[in-house]
């Protein structure tokens, strides 16, 4: 027996993705059911904001809310080398104007809480500590089993948000096609600290990035004195070592000047966590009634910190989407399902394009080297802001910046970085 | 603490090197040689790196390190901050 559809909209995952479809499409009028698999709040990696993510955070009305809790104000990016010779640093409020000119630095518990809080108030049914199983997709709705301590049960709705991040639920399920977008795997090693040095002044509360030969460290400053530092590394290059994630990243700190600087009083205050991350972005994303938000649509690389700002969107495009079809009474078309994939494609494809040029040597050495020349350094920090669907006149410079990257393969166009001159393929 | 302040990399750029911008306009994000920039030349450079041995104490004498070091005064500030607490 198939129970009549008790909700609307089932939402699996209540991380950001989840969360603001939830809100956009209770605040629509929409019944929804939320099954979320933790408790939360719980600890999230992902803990830097985009500029460009602000507008949704502000439609949402959980913007005051992040002002209010004291959350770091970031006004900026800052890039460096490992040996500290170099320095770029991208200011937000310099070229992205008032609506964009900073972010905040979350820890992802309260974040995240603060999200899943705002879809309850906002009328959603929210359940977590809850493994959501499919049972049946069908042109007309989907059935769910959900599984909990307190017992099992089937719900039915007429839709199905799969907002399962990294366990991606309906991807698993219907064996979605899926490219690795030809970046290595990598491996991530984390924590949070008490004691890490921060910037001066102004620039206290940017992120920094500290680029390495093969991967790279973020330092990401938090409240309460907290400062989350992270090693990302190539996870053959890690194997091959044969070292603990630990062992790594302490050996890493060594041999990095800027990282020895930083970390030179740290001392660790919680847990050490590993995440094996590797990039992949689904072909398909919906089907007549179900669609994929946020990681299980997709993830690439954190290097841009561009995760919770393409969860937060595609969750929001995703409930616009559904919200629409719900009232015209039909499934999603052709078209809708087409448009939906395409736009999330250009927003990844932007960040995709600047990290393929992060991780090759000449084209970093271009990015260290900030130019006014033909409002270039303007371009590159409205992607390093979260801009997934710039202007056409921010487009084309972006393509002279990357044009740019490519020459620096053979001829010098910016002086190249000390960090790679060792490893030249083409010494001068 | 030492600490190295905009100002004082105003003051060392004023001294040093023939400007044709107002120095209060040259900010830590402001690209000092290349087009587009402030428009630093090569003798420029070379003052600025003096500039910094006798103002802060700190020598910078590698030409590749100068290059990398000299593109902006926020490059320079936080350079010139971990020279000091390095000595």
């Amino acid at each position: 027996m198939i129970p009549s559809p008790s909700y609307d909209v089932i939402i699996a995952g209540g991380g950001p993705a989840g969360s603001t479809a939830g809100i956009i499409l209770a605040k629509a009028g929409k019944k929804v059911l939320i099954l979320e698999r933790e408790k939360f709040p719980r600890f999230h990696i992902g803990e830097s904001l985009l500029p460009y993510g602000n507008d949704l955070l502000k439609e949402l009305g959980i913007w005051e809310h992040l002002m209010r809790d004291g959350h770091i104000v970031k006004p900026g990016a800052d890039f460096v080398p490992a040996d500290s010779q170099g320095l770029q640093r991208s200011d937000f409020g310099r070229f992205l104007g008032p609506e964009h000119a900073a972010a905040f630095q979350v820890d992802r518990a309260s974040f995240d809480q603060l999200l899943l809080d705002r879809a309850r108030e906002a009328g959603c049914e929210v359940r977590e500590e809850t493994r959501v199983e499919v049972t049946a997709l069908t042109p007309d709705g989907v059935t769910v089993r959900a599984h909990h301590a307190g017992g099992d049960g089937e719900v039915s709705a007429r839709w199905l948000v799969d907002a399962t991040g990294r366990d991606i639920l309906v991807g698993r399920r219907e064996g979605l096609p899926k490219s690795d977008l030809n970046l290595d795997k990598k491996i991530a090693v984390y924590a949070h600290f008490q004691g890490v040095r921060r910037n001066e002044g102004k620039w206290a509360g940017n992120i920094t990035i500290v680029r390495r030969s093969g991967g790279w460290f973020w330092i990401i400053p938090l409240r309460n004195g907290i400062t989350s530092v992270g090693l990302v590394q190539k996870l053959a290059a890690f194997k091959a070592s044969g070292q603990k994630p630990e062992e790594s990243f302490r050996q890493a700190v060594e041999d990095s000047a800027e990282m020895r600087f930083r970390m030179k009083n740290a001392a660790v205050t919680g847990e050490w966590h590993v995440a094996s991350d590797y990039t992949f972005r689904h072909h398909k994303m919906s089907g007549k009634r179900w669609i994929l938000a946020g990681d299980a649509a997709g993830f690439i690389d954190p290097i841009f910190s561009s995760g919770v700002r393409v969860a937060m969107q595609s969750g929001h495009d995703a409930a616009r989407l559904v919200a629409k079809a719900d009232a015209a009474g039909r499934g999603f078309t052709w078209w809708e399902q087409r448009s939906y994939r395409k736009s999330f494609e250009q927003m990844t494809g932007t960040f995709l394009r600047m990290i393929r040029m992060f991780y090759d040597d000449r084209g970093f050495e271009v990015f260290l080297n900030p130019t006014r020349f033909l409002g270039l350094q303007q371009a590159v920090v409205d992607i390093v802001g979260g801009n997934g669907k710039p202007a056409l006149s921010v487009l084309w410079r972006q393509q002279v910046f990357f044009a740019f990257c490519v020459l620096q393969r053979w001829f010098r166009v910016v002086p190249p970085l000390p960090m790679f001159q060792t490893n030249r393929r083409n010494p001068a | 603490m030492a600490s190295v302040t905009l100002d004082d990399l105003r003051a060392l750029l004023a001294e040093n090197c023939m400007l044709q911008t107002p120095v209060s306009e040259i900010d830590e994000d402001t690209p000092l040689f290349g087009p587009g920039s402030v428009g630093l030349d090569s003798i420029d450079a070379l003052q600025l790196a003096v500039g910094v041995e006798q103002k802060f104490g700190v020598p910078l004498k590698d030409p590749e390190v100068a290059r990398q070091v000299l593109k902006t005064l926020g490059s320079l500030r936080e350079w010139l901050i971990r020279q000091q607490e390095a000595v």
